[in-house]
């Protein structure tokens, strides 16, 4: 158990011993069902909360938002209640169930029946499909599959007329053996392909038609995640593997460079080890206006992306500095971490200086295609001034023997329900961070890295890292929050490192 | 059924609300409640309303119109 749940499981029971005591000053037949509803209840609302939300002041917040524990004897046997404060509390009666009718009956069952696909979020529009399926096997998908078509309905394809009469975007998914897809972008399991970053979950059929096998899938874009479209569908027809082993997944192929090197696991790895060359034109601020597929896409005044646009602006510092993790010579922007050099070109569109700045997400890392630009626009009169995250990081010290071994990593996660022991989820080469080791009396291996219950101490950049340890089929690992610049410069929501017991 | 309730201006329910509410809905026989294993954690509890119940909400709804039409009525000036 985690120092967090045992906050917790101690505030829960003092609330419930509250609830029960004040249940025990009436009679009705139901009120043990009320305290396990109750406790129920509470125990939902923890599991809800992400790992980073467990917090003393989130579990006090569930607490006071259940209401007082006098309430529930109030509400189960309102005749014993003084009548001034009957007549609300009827209201309250027939107005919560009036309530519940109607988001029962119109708002949630229609809901529930509708949708093939269990949709669990919507924040700010945006639809998140449930995506956390067990892997569930279907030998029938497994291999390569090539795209043929894009319709809208299954049943507009007619085999050998091109419906889509634009370049197809995805060019084709490898189904291997255990739920990945060749690419790291998805993964599946009998029925339906997931995407953990966007949150989709597409349902794939396979259909036989005049003698070919070909799979249908639903392409859930932003037309669908944000402008709530009907999704279109994919035709793939069933390929040889190496028919589409020299083309990327998605896109066009990119141009990559002599100096790159590609590994096994189909990783980039572009040469980052370049001198120092200074660039005046390029020092100073830059802000995203747009994100082009070509530079030559790009028109002054109009943003043609139409998503948020990640990188919100970039400074380029004196001696190859950044605002961000990258570094830079003239012509290039380099990724220590990522190991990306992308190119960035400088052109003066009318009397306006225009930066385009080659983006090499995963997109290329990892499925070799063609990367797009953010545009940035100079911005010469906005000066740079770095703030710094700072943690409190005076804690007294108290004890953990659990935690004191040594731990190595095995994976990077964004949150700690994405990590799979099955599966790892980070598909670089090599971790950052090899090991923690952990020694009694708070101390660690590094002098400037110390630790208290739940939390490691870092004096150099003055962060304080949450630690969570779990039992996870039957081997202990620990999600430890990673908290680099992303954190302390860009105010990035920290990832986690998950290390194993050793 | 409790953050949409939440939402509602004027309605001021705490969590822990509903559930004294619908046990005594249920002693009264207008609420029936069944259990259904859940994927992400302990069983999920359901709660549907009985054939009364659907008569007394339908006899409540009627009896709230009226009191609506009734207020709306004093606030215009309709009854001297």
């Amino acid at each position: 158990m985690t120092s967090e749940s045992k906050t917790w499981e101690s505030l829960k029971t003092e609330y419930l011993h509250q609830v029960e005591k004040a249940l025990s000053s009436i009679k009705h037949p139901r009120k043990k069902e009320v305290l396990e509803d109750v406790c129920s209840h509470l125990d939902r609302r923890f599991a809800e909360l992400k790992s980073d939300e467990q917090t003393w002041e989130n579990f006090q917040a569930i607490i006071t938002e259940m209401g007082p524990a006098s309430d529930y004897a109030e509400l189960l046997e309102p005749e014993a209640i003084p009548v001034s404060r009957g007549a609300s509390r009827k209201y309250l009666l027939y107005a919560g169930l009036a309530a519940f009718v109607i988001i029962t009956f119109v708002i949630l069952l229609p809901m529930m029946i509708s949708r093939k696909v269990q949709i669990i979020a919507s924040e700010q529009g945006r639809i998140e499909d449930k995506i956390d399926y067990p892997f569930v096997n279907d030998p029938q998908v497994i291999g390569a599959w090539k795209s043929v078509d894009f319709v809208k309905k299954d049943n507009d394809f007619k085999p050998g007329r091109k419906n889509w009469k634009g370049e197809l975007f995805l060019n084709h998914l490898v189904f291997e053996e255990g739920g990945d897809i060749a690419g790291g972008l998805y993964t599946w399991t009998k029925g339906l392909v997931l995407n953990e970053h966007s949150k989709t979950a597409s349902i794939y059929e396979i259909k036989e038609i005049d003698g070919a096998t070909y799979l249908f899938f639903q392409w859930k874009s932003g037309d669908y995640t944000i402008r709530h479209q009907t999704p279109n569908y994919y035709v793939l027809k069933k390929v040889s593997l190496e028919s589409v082993k020299s083309e990327p997944m998605l896109g066009k192929k990119a141009d990559i460079p002599s100096t790159s090197t590609i590994y096994e696991n189909g990783r980039i790895v572009d040469k980052i080890d370049y001198p120092f060359v200074n660039d005046p034109e390029a020092l100073g601020a830059w802000q995203s206006v747009d994100f082009v597929e070509n530079i030559e896409d790009f028109e002054p005044g109009t943003k043609s992306f139409k998503g948020d646009l990640f990188l919100k602006e970039l400074f380029i510092l004196e001696n190859g500095r950044t605002n961000w993790a990258f570094t830079w010579t003239k012509g290039l922007i380099l990724h220590a971490v990522d190991k990306t050099a992308s190119k960035y070109l400088i052109k003066d569109i009318d009397g306006t200086k225009y930066m385009f700045f080659e983006w090499k997400s995963g997109d290329y890392v990892f499925r070799h295609m063609k990367p797009s630009y953010y545009v940035l626009k100079k911005a010469p009169d906005k000066p740079y001034v770095e703030s710094r995250t700072v943690d409190k990081i005076d804690y007294p010290f108290i004890d953990d023997p659990e935690v004191v071994a040594t731990w190595k990593s095995v994976d990077f996660v964004d949150t700690v329900e994405q990590f799979n022991p099955d599966r790892r989820h980070w598909k670089g080469s090599e971790l950052f961070l090899k090991e923690l080791v952990f020694l009694s009396g708070g101390k660690t291996t590094n002098s400037w890295r110390t630790w208290t219950i739940g939390l490691v101490l870092d004096s150099n950049n003055k962060t304080a890292s949450r630690y969570i340890i779990k039992e996870i089929n039957g081997s202990t690992y620990m999600f430890f929050e990673w908290k680099s610049g992303d954190y302390t410069i860009r105010g990035m929501k920290p990832k986690y490192y998950v290390l194993k017991k050793d | 059924m409790v953050q949409t309730l939440k939402k509602s201006q004027g309605l001021k329910i705490r969590e822990g609300n509903i559930y004294p509410i619908l046990a005594r809905l249920q002693t009264d026989g207008l609420v029936a409640s069944y259990s259904e294993a859940s994927r992400d954690g302990p069983p999920r509890k359901y709660f549907k309303l009985t054939e009364s119940g659907e008569k007394r909400l339908a006899d409540m709804n009627a009896h709230w119109d009226q009191i609506i039409e009734s207020i709306q009525n004093i606030r215009k000036g309709t009854y001297k």
